[in-house]
């Protein structure tokens, strides 16, 4: 053996020097040494989040509910020419860009950098119904309608718009001499064509039923259904499609029918689903026109002038947007799918605005710099524990009002979701109309929501049956929401976990036989009251019928509510009354609502979120400012 | 020689079958399918959920959408009544994505160049031959030189690094590298800049260096192989006879390495070259994400995520196509390497 002990020494020696950083990273995770340049602690932030990359991409789609909402705010990126980044470079040195951040210039210029997270698959308005799809469509196109930052219907395309006396007809008058990014005139044809493509049986949308309320949508789009009427039946299509009740009185008059008066319609002309696409242009891309931006003109504040797939967008300003236009010239974004990625890219300053995963949070908060960007506001959903309300013990009221008590929803916020979501104790969620913040009929009491149980007469031997999609995450919440109930209630719950796949399938059973307890949420369409609890709510509606929940009164209250205009008082109380209803029926225990996390350097101001946001302040891009000098 | 060739290349279809039959099972017993919303969100219409199942062919019998994306099918079309014979897989038809609502087709999404670029296969393509590059032009050097200085300081140093890239998996090799450079190269520009600042998602394609990360994550894992490989397999030949004779007659140190030693403990490092493309396909599934590589392999990973299930299904069919085929080539370059295996015989 020619093999000296000091060689074997120097081999131990070197491979701990080498683990070292290793080792360091796995330590020292919470502090995120920004400033600090030295090679061995730099890379130490990265691995924690590693190992909690996989299951999060992994999650699969029917589980989406708090995970994929949160981190699919669309983060930021950015392009730029060599010199700009080498400035940048220089400004993220040291102390970085942070501190006294009302000098912080923008290192590229006066465009907004951002990430678009998953490519959009299918952009075609018609047919999308995924977020990252949608923000694409609203940057490009304006809908007849559009929402101000309180999320009320504002005129968008159209410049005013009637409501016939009997609550059927809605007449918009769009804005004069219009015209799409390439200049070619937009008249209320482009809107009809928009809105019939949109009940077509062909196109196939995956959100047309929300346009079901317009007359002959629902029986154009749903034609091949009895069999009856096959594609070949030109004729009979046609017929059908000239049935859809939306015309073009003339170039600037479009009025839409309704089967019944539905005020609650102004926000569905508000939605994507009636962006104006062009005819020709359609026609002349085939299935994937959208594919490449040549065809996809729109009238939006933007304009889509460049694609990469699955690497790069840019949109221009679209200088013929007809609202107020925004004060950048561009937006360059990127589509990094990996959150921990896209927050190193963000630090990088290659974005200007960020997202936050929950692994990155504690990172975020504990770095002064960081946490000065950081801000949190509320999503569009809302997240209950359900009870089957037509076997027992929860056909009783007051067993329902117990749970409902004995919830602590502070820490089920803080502690199951790291601070990502934030409790709530109705259904509307906060920023959308409708909210109502007096509500805190259940505020957390464990002592008096065992006393209301004991009086209900509940009985203690029963096992009560908690049904989850068995997935990491749903398997956490369901033990952590077991455990609490144990404690505060003293009832013994059993964890039922299922296939995810099962999960939905397991509500279309008959009423007695439907999971006992489960967790479940609802997340706006539009804005407005009715989306949330007359659609939701009211018997036989979404939720309702998995709770086989049903109140005549709440029924009343709504159905009312529902054919007044949106701007009338009356229907806010209406509205306010039936959601008080619904909370102390407590059909379900209302216990959280989604966050929105996110990072914004200090150049970029006047981003006005609101719940409902495709693209960070899209309602109100106006305002906000890129400071370039 | 072309017979064996052609018998193999026959070969690749039951192989082939296999891979997509146990493709299909795993993917139709993952919960969830292409048409699931979040219920916590507006469903698809469950009169737009038939039609979209119909039009896909996933309201037939699972053997018969086997067989009809494999294979052959005959369709007839529920509207007009026409039935047609639809040729699958095997035909080159990798069948319509469902992400994109059937609007764009497998083999479109992977193999169409865009406007301004090469198709997403041509990006993993450049990826994996840089790899596989890196791998063979460091690591077989690296190996022989550890050998020939067994027990050495350039030896243990060889050894660690190898078996630290062999136990790191290529994810996490890519992050670190990531955050290497963004968060210590960069910083380090003021005082040698080597290459320039370094992006997380670079925009650009077209110079070197958003390659070099990607490349070197991609590439450290099967060099480590490669290297470990080549070190023992030197180490066997030099103690042969034949390499004492050598030696005793005369030949310059120099002569022997390369003449002889080299080119008989080279074979095994061919033969591996088959599998290591394989685990640089696998490498790639992380590093194309981590590293936002418009490739073949993020597409697949999305897919997976969506119940994509043609994209699953195609995009598993053509790894194993490259994977076999590169198996094939690497059988046939080994019998022109060793004398003493004759292919086909």
């Amino acid at each position: 053996m020619n093999s000296p002990r000091w060689r074997q020494s120097f081999a131990y020696l070197l491979l701990l020097a080498l683990l070292l950083p290793v080792l360091a990273a796995c330590g020292g995770t919470a502090t995120a040494p920004t400033t600090e340049s030295a090679a061995t602690t730099a890379p130490a932030p990265a691995e924690p989040t590693v190992a909690e990359a996989e299951p999060t991409e992994e999650a699969p789609a029917t589980e989406a509910t708090m995970d994929t909402e949160m981190t699919m705010e669309p983060e930021m990126t950015e392009e730029a020419t060599e010199e700009a980044t080498t400035e940048a470079t220089e400004d993220t040195d040291g102390a970085g860009t942070g501190g006294d951040d009302s000098t912080a210039v923008s290192p590229v210029g006066n465009y907004l950098r951002v990430n678009f997270g998953a490519e959009p698959d299918n952009i075609d308005p018609q047919k999308a119904s995924f977020v990252n799809e949608i923000g694409f469509i609203m940057l490009n196109y304006l809908p007849l309608m559009t929402f101000n930052t309180d999320l009320e219907p504002v005129p968008g395309a159209a410049e005013s718009f009637e409501l016939s006396e009997d609550g059927q007809t809605f007449t918009f008058n769009l804005r004069p001499d219009m015209t799409y990014s390439d200049g070619e005139p937009l008249t209320a044809e482009n809107f009809e064509y928009a809105w019939k493509r949109l009940c077509d049986p062909n196109v196939a949308g995956d959100y047309t039923s929300i346009a079901f309320p317009v007359v002959g949508c629902e029986e154009y789009y749903t034609a091949f259904d009895s069999g009856e009427v096959t594609v070949t039946d030109e004729a009979e299509l046609q017929t059908l499609r000239d049935g859809v009740g939306v015309e073009a009185v003339d170039e600037n008059t479009l009025t839409i029918q309704l089967k019944e008066p539905a005020p609650y319609f102004l926000n569905v002309a508000a939605l994507w689903v009636g962006a104006p696409v062009r005819e020709d242009l359609v026609e002349a891309g085939g299935e994937t026109w959208w594919f490449d931006p040549v065809n996809y003109i729109g009238n939006g504040p933007f304009q889509l002038t460049e694609w990469e797939h699955q690497s790069r967008v840019r949109w221009e300003r679209n200088e013929s947007y007809v609202l107020d236009a925004p004060t950048f010239e561009a937006i360059e974004g990127v589509m990094i799918t990996e959150a921990n990625v896209a927050f190193e890219a963000y630090r990088a300053d290659e974005l200007d605005i960020g997202g936050v995963s929950s692994e990155d949070l504690a990172t975020v908060q504990e770095d002064e710099e960081l946490s000065a960007q950081y801000e949190q506001s509320s999503g569009s959903c809302t997240f209950y524990i359900g009870m089957n309300n037509a076997a027992p013990p929860f056909d009783n009221r007051e067993v329902r009002q117990a749970f409902a008590q004995a919830i602590d929803r502070e820490s089920l916020a803080q502690d199951l979701e790291q601070g990502l979501a934030l409790p709530t104790q109705s259904f509307i969620p906060p920023g959308i109309p409708g909210y109502d913040e007096s509500i805190d009929l259940w505020t957390f009491d464990a002592a008096a929501a065992k006393e209301k149980l004991d009086a209900a007469g509940f009985d203690y031997n029963q096992e009560i049956k908690y049904t989850f999609s068995s997935t990491a995450l749903g398997r956490a919440r369901a033990e952590y929401i077991a455990a609490m109930l144990q404690n505060n209630l003293g009832v013994t719950i059993t964890l039922d976990p299922v296939d995810p796949t099962v999960y939905t399938s397991l509500f279309k059973k008959a009423a007695a036989e439907r999971p006992q307890m489960f967790f479940l949420g609802w997340c706006a369409d539009y804005p407005d009251p009715q989306n949330w609890l007359s659609l939701v709510f009211q018997t036989g509606g979404i939720s309702a019928d998995r709770l086989n929940f049903s109140n005549e009164q709440f029924d009343q209250l709504t159905q009312q509510a529902d054919l007044l205009p949106v701007d009338d008082p009356e229907r806010a109380e209406l509205y306010k009354q039936a959601q008080v209803l619904l909370v102390e029926e407590a059909p379900v225990a209302f216990v959280y609502n989604d966050t929105v996390n996110s990072l914004t350097k200090p150049w970029v101001t006047g981003i006005n979120r609101t719940p409902l946001d495709y693209f960070p302040g899209i309602f109100d891009l106006d305002s906000i400012q890129i400071r370039t000098e | 020689m072309l017979q064996y060739t052609i018998r193999r290349l026959l070969w690749m279809i039951p192989v082939l079958m296999t891979v997509g039959l146990v493709t299909f099972v795993v993917m139709h017993s993952a919960p969830g399918g292409p048409f699931d919303r979040d219920p916590s969100q507006r469903q698809i219409s469950p009169a737009a959920q038939e039609r979209l199942q119909a039009k896909f062919g996933l309201d037939k019998p699972m053997w018969r959408q086997f067989m009809r994306y494999m294979l052959i099918d005959r369709d007839v079309d529920s509207a007009t009544g026409e039935a047609s014979w639809v040729c699958g897989a095997i035909c080159g038809n990798l069948g319509p994505t469902y992400t994109s609502r059937g609007a764009r087709t497998v083999e479109d999404t992977l193999f169409a160049p865009e406007k301004s670029r090469p198709s997403k296969f041509f990006f993993s393509a450049r990826l994996g031959l840089q790899g596989l590059g890196l791998a063979v032009l460091v690591g077989i050097p690296l190996g022989i030189i550890a050998a020939l200085k067994q027990n050495s300081l350039i030896d243990y140093t060889a050894l660690f690094i190898s078996t630290l890239f062999t136990v790191l998996p290529s994810l996490i090799v890519g992050l670190l590298l990531l955050l290497f450079a963004v968060r210590v190269l960069n910083n380090w520009n003021a005082y040698v800049d080597v290459f320039g600042k370094f992006e997380v998602a670079p925009k650009s394609w077209s110079g070197i260096k958003p390659w070099i990360l990607p490349t070197l994550a991609i590439g450290f894992g099967s060099m480590a192989f490669i290297t470990r490989l080549t070190r023992s397999s030197v180490l066997e030949v030099i103690r042969q006879d034949y390499i004492r004779t050598a030696r005793a007659k005369g030949l310059a140190g120099w002569t022997v390495i390369t003449r002889h030693v080299l080119k008989n403990s080279l074979i095994p490092v061919v033969t591996v070259l088959g599998p290591a493309l394989a685990g640089l396909l696998t490498g790639a599934l992380f590093i194309e994400t981590i590293f936002n590589v418009p490739g073949m392999a993020r597409e697949l990973v999305k897919a997976v995520g969506a119940r994509d299930y043609s994209m699953i299904m195609g995009g598993g069919l053509f790894f194993a196509f490259l994977v076999a085929f590169a198996n094939l080539s690497v059988d046939l370059v080994y019998g022109l390497l060793d004398p003493r295996i004759k292919v086909g015989k």
